[in-house]
């Protein structure tokens, strides 16, 4: 098989089970919340619901890596805070805000947006990595977090940390490798990633959106600021 | 084993989308136990919030979890032994008071709190709660009380703190506009939190009676997590209300009855509940600001006050104002703030029934350290504080830090600031 | 009859000595040596004889050799063809029919072990390979004829190296490149569609001149000329980098010279020699002239995903955009429909067993007192 029909392989058929695999085991995850359902709240209400729902969002999701943290055990953990944001930010930008990723998006979703300059965007990426393996030492290094961490935590960390990084040494030919052989690579852990994570602790970037959502609910309706 | 099974068919039972959001979205980062008095205090990682829920987190893993389920095929799936359970029992009911600091500083916002109260139902339907605990609620069951003041102790007591301070305080009367609830910890502990209720009502010239029946605003049921139990206790209250035909019942100073209260009269009633419930925070600020009492704001200008958030009266009850309203008003620009404050502050460690058991007394004077940092930081003169059981916690851990610091609660204060 | 050399040849023809220098010069440096090795060159030039040389094409479109004599670099083009005797080829013979292939196999005869194969087109094998014979002999048949007695094999252009476009999806006379089919000779691959006439003419001349094949890649591809990528020395690199690329075909962004990758430029997964050679004597190249390299040189490029679909946006995914997500969707409620019946269903059994266990422990407990 040569390498192109591995290549086209990696991107074509795989990449589309990937998706299809990932779409199934998302929706399945958050839906088993959803129709689980849950207890009413019966705090009488003293403030609005939805108002906290606002401010939490707000302050964690859309300020959040702009401001320093509001909250002060945040402070107590500068190296969780910021890793983890910069981490996020990062790769967040690399996903949307790359131009190469938006055609993928414009062929999935079929519209893109545009991006920003690639040296930008290759220091975001930078920045995800250098956040991730701080985050994982971090792991390893505070008692806390190395009791808390399981075998599934480190996985989930390497699953993540191997788009980033071949994508990175594609676009910089890094070490002179083959870069057919690095795109190769990349699909390959792109699609086990998307394959991953609706079964670990990856789908949180969705089921937060459920817990973050009934703690704004909560607090906002006991007039606290969430 | 029977314990283990019990506990996981309870958490089984009433499992629900929410436990399952919330247990899915924790990503391990630690960020809670940097909230946590007891972990502040000690350094201890077992006592991290999210390793405090850990026998619903294994229960559901077992029940509902890929692993679990495959575990249960090959027979490989675990029983916790009675030494777990009991490490589990320590970790909800001696290290952790569900101050819900946690809560807020999760950056997933996962209900902690809401979780470790789950945990702590299920360890009482198994019969896993701290024997201190569960005689206490037995106690209040029967007599009303969990510290086993009865019908007959509580009018004695009455009678005598009317002569022994010269107040009026109706018991049972018709027409009263409202039921004032007080606690047994403050009838025994703090005779002097109702002597000040009864002249700040005066003040005011509030029509106001206690009730023989509904007369313990605490709830220790809410503590154990023994739901039915708690329903029973509030109802105690609602009952006596109804009957009295108030428009209004005012809990004195305790920090979880308000929301307790609040939450059950709220599920069984709704809004066909004919009266308000009221923390006397908001009674307070209400005769302030409409000018019923007013006070001397002078009275306490020699000394440095800060107010300690009670996690259950201003985290979890929103209220955060109306103290500073009411400290503003009696001791105008000598209030100062500890860092941090309002829905930020740290626990003082004894609320959520820790007080209550022996047992945890050491690890809650642990979980004072943070405040004692706090509290050296600004060097204040007095702390005031609006729950009963912050205001035992604080004289306790004061002494045993030898830290010159006064610790008053806030209705006393008003009380000597009237201007008659 | 001792046959001439090379140099003799061109002594012949009234070129001096200087110029023959001048000559080996340029020869040395089209082959990717460098100038201390020029004086091998001179000894080669000064002691080979002419080199045989049998051309044949299969399923082609005959594209890798209008490219070659529409080379604009005479000398060396004209040497080689005066140089190398081109015993046959179907294109450029005026001879046909039956003496032209009798006249081939006459050659192989001649020069057994000595004769330079060249190969252009797919070789197809599908249904006996009736779907491309000579003379009624199959293109395998004549294949394995030509290479029995080869001292080597270039295969010229993507079809003969890979199979190039009789190969593309469904491939329905089931062609093959020439290396599928021989194995015991020495084959340089010179893809592309069509190669650059130059490397075409530097892999021959380095085969006459050296005596052995050039360095080649995993691919059996010269280094020399495959050793980079498009991309590799793209002058659009610079914009690829800075993120700025062409939306469309002469926008704004092309005619300034951006980047084509969002076109569908292949570049990156691209080795071949387009961007330094260039065409057309150096002219140019075609993303100098604003078309996304499509990537002939590689194996099944025709199949590598859509000519102007950007190397990140797999083309395909459009289509399961529609019933495949919906079936996936539908999939992931159906699964959570069916684990939250089967969690109510534990829930009421959890709570059956429990009310038992209170009851029992109730029971006991009175039994007790």
């Amino acid at each position: 098989m040569s390498t192109t029909q591995v290549l086209e392989f990696t991107r074509g058929p795989l990449f589309k089970f990937s998706l299809l695999v990932f779409t199934l085991g998302m929706l399945y995850r958050f839906f088993r919340i959803l129709f689980l359902g849950w207890k009413k709240d019966y705090a009488p209400p003293r403030g609005s619901a939805w108002v906290g729902i606002v401010k939490t969002y707000l302050k964690s999701l859309i300020i959040f890596p702009f401001l320093p943290p509001k909250f002060p055990s945040s402070r107590h953990r500068p190296l969780t805070y910021i890793a983890g944001g910069m981490f996020h930010a990062g790769l967040f930008v690399v996903i949307f805000l790359l131009a190469a990723h938006i055609e993928t998006w414009r062929e999935v979703l079929g519209f893109g947006w545009p991006s920003l300059p690639t040296p930008l965007v290759d220091g975001a990426a930078v920045v995800a990595i250098v956040g991730l393996i701080t985050l994982a030492s971090n792991r390893f290094v505070n008692p806390v977090t190395r009791m808390l961490t399981g075998v599934g935590d480190w996985l989930n960390l390497l699953f993540v940390f191997l788009p980033l990084v071949t994508g990175w040494a594609m676009y910089h030919h890094l070490f002179g490798l083959d870069y057919t052989k690095l795109f190769i690579a990349h699909m390959v852990t792109v699609d086990w990633l998307l394959i991953w994570i609706p079964f670990s602790r990856l789908s949180h970037f969705l089921t937060y959106f459920i817990t973050k959502t009934m703690h704004g609910a909560k607090f906002g309706r006991l007039g606290v600021e969430p | 084993m029977d314990a283990a099974r019990n506990l996981t068919n309870y958490f089984v039972q009433h499992a629900d989308g929410w436990l399952i959001a919330q247990l899915d979205t924790c990503v391990q980062c630690g960020l809670c136990a940097a909230a946590c008095p007891f972990y502040l205090g000690t350094g201890d990682p077992a006592h991290t919030p999210i390793r405090k829920v850990e026998p619903l987190r294994q229960a559901v893993q077992q029940e509902f979890g890929v692993k679990g389920w495959l575990a249960s095929l090959v027979g490989a799936a675990s029983s916790p032994d009675e030494r777990t359970l009991h490490h589990w029992a320590v970790e909800a009911y001696f290290a952790c008071t569900v101050c819900n600091r946690c809560a807020l500083a999760c950056p997933m916002g996962i209900d902690l709190g809401g979780l470790i109260q789950f945990t702590r139902e299920g360890l009482a339907a198994a019969g896993l709660t701290p024997p201190s605990l569960a005689d206490a609620v037995a106690r209040q069951k029967a007599t009303g009380s969990p510290l086993g003041v009865t019908q007959a102790l509580y009018e004695d007591r009455l009678q005598w703190l009317r002569e022994e301070e010269g107040v009026e305080i109706p018991l049972d009367e018709a027409g009263a506009e409202s039921l004032v609830v007080f606690t047994s910890v403050e009838l025994i502990k703090f005779p002097g939190n109702l002597a000040a209720t009864a002249r700040v009502m005066q003040a005011a010239g509030e029509r106001w009676t206690v009730s023989s029946i509904g007369r313990e605003a605490v709830n220790f049921a809410t503590f154990s997590g023994e739901t039915e139990e708690q329903v029973a206790f509030v109802q105690r209250i609602i009952e006596a209300a109804l009957a009295l035909g108030v428009k209004r019942v005012i809990l004195t100073e305790c920090g979880h009855a308000y929301d307790t209260v609040r939450r059950v009269a709220e599920r069984l009633y709704g809004e066909s509940l004919p009266f308000q419930i009221e923390n006397i925070l908001e009674t307070l600020q209400r005769f302030l600001s409409t000018g019923r009492i007013r006070v001397d704001p002078t009275r306490f200008h020699q000394q440095r006050i800060t107010f300690h958030d009670a996690c259950k009266l201003q985290r979890l009850g929103g209220l955060i104002e109306e103290p500073r309203f009411i400290l503003r008003a009696v001791a105008s620009d000598h209030f100062v703030e500890m860092t941090p404050n309002r829905e930020a502050q740290i626990c003082c460690g004894g609320g959520g029934g820790v007080i209550a058991n022996p047992e945890a007394d050491e690890l809650r004077m642990k979980a004072f350290l943070p405040k004692v940092e706090q509290l050296e930081a600004i060097q204040p003169d007095t702390v005031v504080t609006a729950c009963s059981t912050c205001r035992l916690q604080f004289l306790d851990g004061t002494r045993y830090y030898n830290l010159d610091v006064t610790v008053r609660g806030i209705t006393e204060m008003v009380a000597e600031a009237l201007i008659l | 009859m001792s046959e001439k050399t090379i140099y003799e040849s061109l002594q012949e023809r009234g070129i001096s000595r200087r110029d023959f220098l001048k000559l080996a010069t340029l020869i040395t440096a089209a082959l990717g040596l460098e100038y201390a090795e020029m004086p091998r060159i001179v000894r080669a030039m000064e002691t080979k004889t002419r080199l045989p040389v049998i051309w044949l094409e299969f399923q082609d479109c005959a594209g890798c050799t209008e490219a070659l004599t529409r080379s604009l670099d005479p000398t060396l083009t004209k040497l080689l063809f005066s140089d190398i005797s081109l015993d046959y080829h179907e294109t450029l013979f005026a001879a046909a029919g039956a003496q032209a292939e009798e006249n081939k196999r006459r050659v192989i005869e001649e020069y057994a072990g000595r004769y330079v194969l060249v190969v252009e087109g797919s070789i197809p094998r599908k249904d006996q390979g009736v779907y491309c014979t000579i003379g009624g002999q199959s293109a395998e048949a004549l294949l394995k004829e030509a290479a029995e007695k080869a001292k080597a094999i270039i295969a010229v252009g993507t079809c003969a190296s890979f199979g190039g476009l009789p190969k593309a999806n469904p491939n329905p006379t089931g062609a093959v490149g020439v290396d599928t089919l021989v194995k015991d000779k020495p084959i340089i691959n010179v893809p592309g569609c069509p190669p650059v006439p130059e490397v075409i003419t530097n892999t021959i001349a380095h085969i006459l001149l050296l005596d052995k094949p050039p360095k080649l890649d995993p691919l059996g591809r010269p280094k020399a000329f495959y050793g980079q990528t498009v991309h590799d020395r793209c002058p659009r690199r610079p914009f690829y980098e800075r993120g700025q690329f062409a939306e469309s075909f002469d926008d704004e962004g092309a005619r300034k010279g951006w980047c084509l990758y969002k076109l569908g430029c292949k570049g990156p997964t691209t080795y071949s020699a387009c961007a330094t050679i260039k065409w057309n004597g150096g002219v140019s190249f075609p993303v100098q002239s604003n078309h996304p390299c499509i990537g002939c040189t590689q194996p099944d490029f025709w199949d590598e995903g859509g000519v102007y679909n950007a190397l990140s946006a797999p083309p395909g995914a459009a289509e399961a955009r529609g019933l495949a997500t919906g079936v996936a969707a539908a999939g992931g409620v159906a699964l959570a429909v069916g684990h939250s019946l089967y969690a109510k269903k534990k829930k009421q059994k959890a709570a059956q067993a429990f009310q038992a266990q209170k009851q029992a422990e109730a029971s006991q407990q009175a039994q007790e007192e």
